[in-house]
């Protein structure tokens, strides 16, 4: 979440001077019916045909107002810029009614980040500020006397330090022409401290990255009016609303890496126990002439100059990356604090046909008298050259911190840190590079106002020199009328330019009025001088990548950054989807119980059958008895049987032997008789009678047959003989038989 | 992808991951869990398909074994019929006594009548084996096995081996007796009728009992057997013998155990008398002695 976004009480007076920028309508009371009419008659007359002049004046508004990249990287086929469908709204209907201007008369209220070429061409902005005495329209030259007038300034005293009696006068006169206007009724003068309406865009020959013809967001204009508005009888004072934020320590290594137009510039800082810092490394590499200046071929000559430099440094250390001038564009626009239409205005004042890289911050809140305001600074440039360098640098790996430009870390870093906070009165500072000229109205260490201009000279000359003062004189004025008149406390300025150009930096306070101190980068961020010169870093190097190089070193520090990171609040997102995805996982980790529903039926179909086995339960010691029971029946039985087998009677032996005896012949005697009990029942006898028959060869057998025969006659059965061998007159026979049972 | 996305986004991935992970893992045990309480479930209806099985093989087995009661009835029953492990002894005893009374010669108690133990393992009804062996003659061997028989059921003769004797005119008999008995039995021996074998012995010729010589042994005579009569005290008178307290006049016989002795004549100093195929004299010392 942007801090511009905290709610924050709103000054109303400031919330309705500024009502143009949130869409409301000025109230028609207030308006005469004479002022209305011009004004609606001539509406449509603001959207003619652009004559070649007017497209020549437009064209130039885009490219004077910083908007405009160098013509050299514009794509040659001239996409139409978007029209404004309607009148903007902040027009100042009062202005119109007093007669104070021309309802046709339109400027770029909007535009306080503004730069325009010192030659050749007829600013827009010439319509409420003389930037171009000569040559100028006539339009503009009735617009500027009529504003410079209301503000009690004469044409030579255009450049002439405002004293609080010359404030006092503008006040006095304001209110009495706005109590003139409202009559008896008790108003609110803030609808004449509106800006006047923005000149009618023209379309744009080509695609820019931001089309000026959109309602800006604030204007050096309404600055001034608002600072005026709240002046007070002693003068301006500013006054920093918010704790300011403590310097960040550094903490690590830290390095700014210049790609440019021929050459890629690195320097590295590093961090010092006692907070000082030391330049460890400055490396320069040239890049290779390209024949074409696509964004391709350039990104091809980038990458290999970023590989060349890592061969050469080795790792490098995280950097601020500085894109080359022309393809980085800054804004800064000045809004209520209690805004919450930041992203509209920045949208509005960027608008471009073709996608855009921006980023924008909160640079600070001031407070003027009871307004507050706060300036946001904005830094855009085309998508597609930002992804070609945003992919050379991945390619290289290179640890880029932020992609921005030597201006951006300008009015970021060396602005705040040199600004004096303790202080009423605004300051200026200024930053002479070799084609662009960046001046900045701050106070309090917050910037107010952003003047970009381009330069044609090449540096080193006496032009050169010429063009520069001519520019800042020409600023300052621009300043001091934005500062409400008011007198600038000093001039700072850094000079970002090659030794060998020679820059007279003693002539800024010529071309100021004011006090001029020129930025030391050594002093101002801490680094050791013997470092620097020890590495021969030359002095333009230091004054573009030693704030760079600084911010680098902090870890935490916040600072624009035109490579499509990802936004706080998608971090932020990412962590909390994380986190409830987390809780989400622990949750179910905890609680979810999948298929409960089936394993509660299953425990249900357990417990139930689990009770049924419980209940069958003695079957199995039933069963067991049974089986004990049957096997003990079973064993009772057998000895039954056997009790009863033993038990039952056998033929008595006795009588056995009986029969055996009758069975005796003449000359036959029995060797033993053997009785043993026999049979399943035990119900018979088995017989072995050894028996002897006596005589001769022929009567023994004889004997011995006989007997048989009379064995087998007998109640014996199963009689079995067996003649043994005969010893001397002795002819042995067994018989085997038995004697009782069933046969 | 930004720096600052990676972190969270990668935490983003490691808890989605920990999250299906988890899911997975869950829905895997859940699996796990059902499977295994549908195995329970199936192992239970398996186990109450046992049970009842069982229930309903007890109801058979029982319809057919009866109760307990009526087993240890049917039990008592028939251990009744058996020798109480108390008696073994006086039933061995009494065969021994029956052996002795048939014994001719040479009987010793302890050594011939004996048992062969019961079975170390106890049992409910264990069998007694006792073995009897005797000398006698076949008249004899008809007393002694109508005696034995007689004890029966409780005991019963399970063998019976009879051996021509060369030296004498005698049977070796072995008898195997068999008796069940049991802690619970309650049979009781009873005495039988004692009856002996009549006509000639089928173990001899008629020749070697004429000659008195076994026909194997050549030139050896069979000793006769010794009768001792016990209780015969004195002859009084030449026609008279007192044996145990009684008066047998001579030509009457009286009982000596198993043997029949008939007086043949009496004398004041000795009696002839005699004891199945053999004649005896035996020397009496006076009466007044």
């Amino acid at each position: 979440m942007h801090p511009e976004e905290d709610p924050d009480e709103v000054d109303q007076s400031y919330r309705d001077a500024f009502s143009g920028l949130f869409g409301e309508e000025p109230e028609e009371s207030l308006e005469p019916e004479e002022a209305k009419a011009p004004k609606a008659s001539k509406a449509p007359e603001r959207r003619p045909d652009p004559s070649p002049e007017e497209l020549d004046e437009n064209a130039m508004t885009g490219e004077l107002a910083g908007l405009l990249p160098p013509a050299s990287i514009l794509p040659p086929a001239p996409l139409e810029a978007p029209a404004p469908e309607k009148e903007p709204e902040f027009a100042s209907s009062v202005q119109e009614a007093l007669g104070e201007k021309k309802p046709e008369e339109r400027f770029d209220a909007g535009e306080e980040t503004r730069s325009w070429v010192s030659s050749g061409h007829k600013s827009p902005s010439g319509s409420w500020l003389d930037l171009q005495p000569e040559g100028e329209d006539e339009t503009a030259t009735v617009q500027r006397k009529e504003e410079h007038d209301d503000l009690g300034h004469g044409g030579e005293e255009q450049t002439r330090a405002m004293s609080a009696d010359d404030v006092d006068d503008v006040l006095r006169d304001m209110e009495r022409r706005v109590r003139e206007l409202h009559g008896e009724a008790g108003h609110d003068t803030v609808v004449d401290l509106q800006a006047p309406p923005t000149p009618a865009p023209a379309p744009e020959p080509a695609s820019v990255p931001a089309d000026p013809g959109q309602p800006p967001a604030s204007t050096a204009a309404m600055l001034e009016t608002w600072i005026r508005k709240n002046v007070t009888t002693t003068g301006v004072h500013f006054e920093h609303v918010g704790a300011p934020e403590a310097p960040l320590p550094s903490t690590r290594r830290g390095a700014a890496l210049e790609i440019g137009d021929t050459h890629i510039r690195y320097l590295e800082l590093e961090p010092r126990p006692s907070g000082d810092l030391v330049a460890t490394r400055y490396e320069q590499v040239a890049l290779a002439e390209s024949s074409g200046t696509s964004v391709e071929e350039r990104a091809a000559r980038i990458t290999a100059g970023l590989a060349a430099l890592q061969q050469r440094t080795g790792k490098l250390a995280p950097c601020t990356v500085h894109f080359e001038q022309g393809a980085v564009f800054t804004r800064l626009l000045t809004l209520p604090a209690g805004t919450r239409r930041v992203d509209l205005a920045v949208n509005e004042a960027i608008a471009s046909s073709e996608p855009l890289a921006a980023d924008k911050r909160v640079a600070g809140v001031v407070r003027v008298g009871a307004a507050t305001a706060k300036s946001v600074l904005t830094s855009y440039g085309r998508q597609s050259e930002i992804s070609r360098l945003e992919e050379a640098l991945r390619a290289t790996s290179t640890p880029a911190l932020r992609v921005t430009s030597a201006q951006v870390s300008f009015l970021e870093i060396v602005v705040p840190a040199a600004a004096r906070r303790d202080e009423d009165a605004a300051e200026a500072f200024v930053l002479v590079e070799r084609r662009q000229l960046t001046v900045a109205l701050a106070a309090r260490g917050v910037l107010l106002l952003v003047l970009v201009i381009h330069l044609e000279q090449e540096p080193g000359t006496q032009d050169y020199v010429d063009e520069v003062l001519a520019q800042l004189k020409k600023a300052s004025e621009e300043l001091e009328r934005a500062c409400g008149g008011g007198e600038l406390a000093r001039v700072r300025h850094l000079i970002a330019l090659p030794s060998e150009a020679g820059f007279p930096s003693k002539e800024v306070v010529v071309a100021f009025g004011r006090p001029a101190e020129m930025i030391d980068p050594e002093l101002l961020f801490r680094i050791e001088l013997e470092s620097v010169q020890k590495l021969a870093v030359p002095t333009d190097a230091m004054s573009l990548l030693a704030p760079a190089a600084h911010w680098a070193t902090q870890r935490g520090a916040v600072g624009l950054d035109l490579v499509r990171r990802t936004s706080r609040r998608t971090v932020v997102g990412a962590w909390a989807a994380a986190a409830a995805v987390l809780v989400a996982a622990l949750g179910t980790a905890i609680s979810w119980e999948p298929r409960a529903d089936e394993r509660r039926q299953l425990d249900e179909t357990i417990a139930g059958r689990l009770e049924q086995v419980h209940a069958l339960e003695p079957a199995k010691n039933e069963n067991a008895d049974a089986v004990r029971i049957r096997d003990a029946r079973r064993a009772l039985e057998d000895d039954r049987k056997a009790l009863d087998a033993f038990e039952a009677s056998a033929p008595d032996p006795e009588v056995v032997l009986s029969n055996l005896a009758a069975l005796k012949l003449d000359d036959v005697f029995y060797e033993a008789v053997h009785l043993v009990r026999d049979g399943a029942r035990r119900e018979r006898w088995q017989v072995d009678l050894d028996a002897v028959a006596v005589g001769d060869k022929e009567k023994g057998p004889a004997l011995g047959s006989d007997l048989v025969a009379r064995a087998k006659a007998s109640p014996l059965t199963e009689v079995a003989p067996r003649p043994e061998t005969p010893k001397g007159d002795e002819y042995p026979i067994t018989i085997s038989a038995r004697a009782g049972g069933t046969p | 992808m930004s720096d600052e996305l990676k972190r969270p986004l990668a935490a983003l991935g490691v808890v989605l991951v920990f999250f299906l992970i988890i899911v997975a893992a869950k829905r895997s045990r859940a699996s796990d869990r059902i499977a295994q309480r549908e195995r329970t479930v199936f192992d239970l209806g398996k186990q109450i398909d046992d049970l009842k099985k069982l229930r309903d093989d007890a109801a058979a087995i029982r319809s057919q074994t009866g109760t307990e009661l009526a087993l240890r009835a049917d039990e008592r029953a028939l251990l009744a019929r058996a020798l109480p492990k108390a008696k073994a002894g006086a039933l061995i005893e009494q065969l021994r006594d029956i052996a002795q009374r048939h014994a001719v010669t040479g009987f010793d108690r302890a050594r011939d009548v004996r048992d062969a133990g019961l079975p170390a393992r106890p049992a409910r009804l264990s069998k007694l084996t006792i073995q009897v062996i005797v000398t006698t003659d076949w008249p004899r061997l008809g007393g002694l096995v109508s005696e034995v028989r007689g004890l029966a059921p409780v005991a019963v003769i399970e063998e019976v081996s009879v051996h021509r004797a060369e030296d004498v005119a005698l049977l070796g008999v072995r008898l195997v007796v068999g008796a069940f008995v049991a802690d619970e039995g309650s049979a009781v021996t009873q005495g039988g009728q004692t009856r002996m074998l009549t006509g000639p012995s089928p173990f001899f010729l008629a020749s070697e009992v004429a000659s008195g010589v076994s026909r194997r042994k050549a030139g050896t005579t069979w000793t006769p057997p010794r009768t001792v009569l016990q209780g015969v005290l004195l002859a009084p008178s030449q026609s008279q013998v007192i044996v145990n307290d009684e008066a047998v006049f001579v030509g009457q016989s009286f009982q000596v155990g198993s043997d029949t002795v008939k007086v043949l004549s009496a004398s004041e100093t000795a009696v002839r008398f005699q004891s199945g195929e053999h004649t005896y004299e035996r020397l009496l010392a006076p009466l007044g002695k």
